[in-house]
């Protein structure tokens, strides 16, 4: 049971990255800065908790608020470039954060212990959870609490005005802007957007592990990051959710009997998959697919009655 | 003095990242795309070099040839598998992300090669050359004439044959060279393996010099090229040249004066403020300028 609940936390916050990850992706930016924002939340969010003391759901909230600053501060430069120079810009971004924190030496007494972040050795006492008695199942049911109430927001955006804008944005640039969008303002605030869920998530991953160390925030997770929403393609977010179960649950965990002959073979079926479906795994014909079937079986059942 | 010695040093360094930026430049200016596992194949040709090196004879020229010749072959294999399947405009992201499996593909095969992780990798002795106070080490001074010899290669391949003619055509517009004659089916494949040529090399150099091969090289010689690009400008041949050279020049200072905590960081910064002030790099095309003449006609 506990294997399950630790896969269950390690899908939730992969959703929730690969969500953020995915806002961007719907104006058209392929940002690997998401990764610096989920290492901003992750170490605010552990700090506030145990070096002052915070309950949980303030620091997390604090946490993502910060990364959204950052997030919104890199937005304006970064955004000058695009496509492929965007892609380089935010490697540099997230290699410094990391690098930042890899160099972050933060160690103060609380209660006879010495806590902190350790810079190499990195933050090990973000044990919130374990020392207020939260158990693992309600640790997971709050990851889903808020990986559900995302989702359903970005299925929301979907429905008004400002989906259509960020779509817009995404599909062309010109001609979105010639309809009088502005679209510096879209872009920041996707950026700004997906640095808040990234956030999120960052603490999540600190309080649900425990520990963090610069090697969690390599540029490896941020193209985890955006590969989910990618693989699982644009049209909704029932993608990514499908492409991180897909790899965290199928992959990653399914093929472990394989040991670490696993990678090799992971990289085939992502090769093969992105071959198939380059639009993603639900793409325009998954979802009409599945919309005729339901229709097919509505109507069915009316011939029977 | 001490100014002169560090500069030289990190100019010498610098030519083997000109080297590792020249391979990425080449694809990147002809595909328009980003292949993130460029380190992942050079990794794999100098692990294959290790692997096979009990069998080998020739010493180094032996170990060179392998690491090239595994480059290339790794280098052709992102290029089918990744590249030639998504070659649409709306392919980027695709192949992006193809490049990014192959790249846990080629890392793990790689480990799967080197059992220890760290291994010893057979340098170059030559004794260092002092010269009026200065001292220069050896295999830099190596690093640096191989360097210029794989760039003269590479130019009189690109401006003196038929076949650099075709290629320069086809990244200026695969289309036309197409319809004027030229076969670019296979021009992928031909890019693939010169960039494998040139950042075989590179390895080489920087493995020898080192004297040991980890799995992390593979994705350090893909900052260190991608940042090397960057600086020079996307593209531009003697500007990937130029951002090798700048970029061996800064780390040694920086690990100078600073310490090599730094090193990276500023790298980075530096990478980061170049791209918001002058985004197609210091000699590339001026982003801004062409997107305004793009715009302004109207």
């Amino acid at each position: 049971m506990e294997y399950y609940l630790g896969i269950s936390q390690t899908i939730g916050v992969h959703t929730l990255l690969g969500l953020s990850a995915y806002v961007l992706l719907l104006t058209g930016q392929l940002s690997l800065a998401q990764v610096g924002f989920f290492a901003i939340g992750s170490y605010v969010s552990g700090i506030l908790t145990v070096i002052f003391g915070w309950h949980v759901l303030p620091a997390l909230f604090v946490g993502a608020l910060v990364a959204g600053v950052f997030a919104f501060l890199v937005g304006f430069p970064a955004l000058r470039v695009k496509g492929l120079m965007l892609v380089v810009a935010t490697i540099a971004f997230s290699e410094i954060v990391r690098l930042v924190f890899f160099n972050l030496n933060w160690r103060v007494e609380v209660n006879g212990l010495e806590v902190g972040p350790d810079s190499t050795q990195g933050f090990r006492e973000i044990r919130y959870f374990a020392a207020n008695g939260w158990e693992q199942a309600h640790v997971v049911l709050l990851i889903w609490l808020i990986v559900i109430l995302v989702m359903v927001m970005l299925w929301w955006l979907d429905k008004v005005r400002a989906g259509a804008v960020l779509r817009a944005v995404g599909e062309d640039e010109l001609a979105a802007q010639s309809s009088g969008i502005n679209l510096t303002m879209v872009k920041v605030a996707a950026m700004t957007g997906g640095g808040v869920i990234a956030g999120i998530a960052g603490g999540l991953y600190a309080h649900s592990t425990t520990y963090v160390d610069h090697h969690t925030f390599s540029i490896l997770l941020a193209t985890f990051a955006v590969s989910y929403p990618i693989l699982g393609g644009l049209k909704n977010v029932l993608g990514t959710l499908m492409a991180v179960i897909f790899i965290q649950g199928f992959i990653i965990e399914g093929l472990r009997f394989m040991g670490d002959y696993r990678n090799i073979l992971f990289g085939l079926l992502i090769i093969v998959a992105m071959n198939f479906r380059p639009q993603g795994l639900v793409d325009g014909n998954f979802t009409s697919d599945v919309r005729k079937l339901l229709r097919m079986k509505q109507n069915g059942a009316g011939a029977d009655a | 003095m001490d100014f002169l010695q560090t500069s030289i040093d990190g100019l010498l360094f610098g030519s083997a990242y000109a080297l590792l930026a020249l391979g990425f430049s080449l694809i990147f200016g002809i595909m328009k795309r980003i292949n993130l596992a460029y380190g992942s194949s050079l990794l794999f040709g100098g692990a294959l070099a290790v692997w096979l090196e009990p069998f080998l004879g020739g010493g180094a020229l032996g170990l060179l040839l392998v690491t090239v010749f595994g480059a290339a072959v790794a280098g052709i294999y992102v290029e089918r598998l990744c590249f030639s399947p998504h070659l649409g405009k709306t392919g980027t992201m695709a192949s992006m992300i193809a490049t990014f499996a192959i790249w846990m593909q080629l890392d793990e095969i790689s480990s799967q090669l080197l059992p220890q992780r760290t291994h010893g990798f057979a340098g170059i002795d030559i004794e260092a050359i002092s010269f009026a106070g200065i001292i220069l080490r050896s295999d830099h001074v190596l690093h640096f004439w191989v360097a210029v010899l794989a760039i003269g290669a590479l130019y009189w391949t690109l401006y003196r044959t038929r076949f650099g003619l075709l290629l320069r055509a086809s990244a200026d517009d695969p289309e036309i060279a197409y319809l004027l004659g030229g076969r670019v089916g296979l021009l992928g494949v031909a890019t693939f393996a010169i960039a494998g040529f040139l950042g075989g090399t590179a390895a080489f150099l920087i493995l020898s010099s080192d004297g040991q091969i980890t799995p992390h090289f593979g994705l350090w010689s893909t900052f260190k090229g991608l940042v090397a690009m960057m600086l020079g400008g996307v593209g531009s041949l003697p500007g990937a040249i130029v951002g090798g050279l700048l970029l061996g020049f800064a780390e040694a200072h920086v690990t100078f004066y600073l310490g090599a905590e730094f090193r990276d960081i500023l790298t980075f910064g530096l990478l980061l403020l170049i791209l918001v002030l002058r985004p197609g790099g210091l000699m590339g095309v001026d982003v801004y300028r062409t997107g305004r003449l793009a715009t302004e006609r109207i």
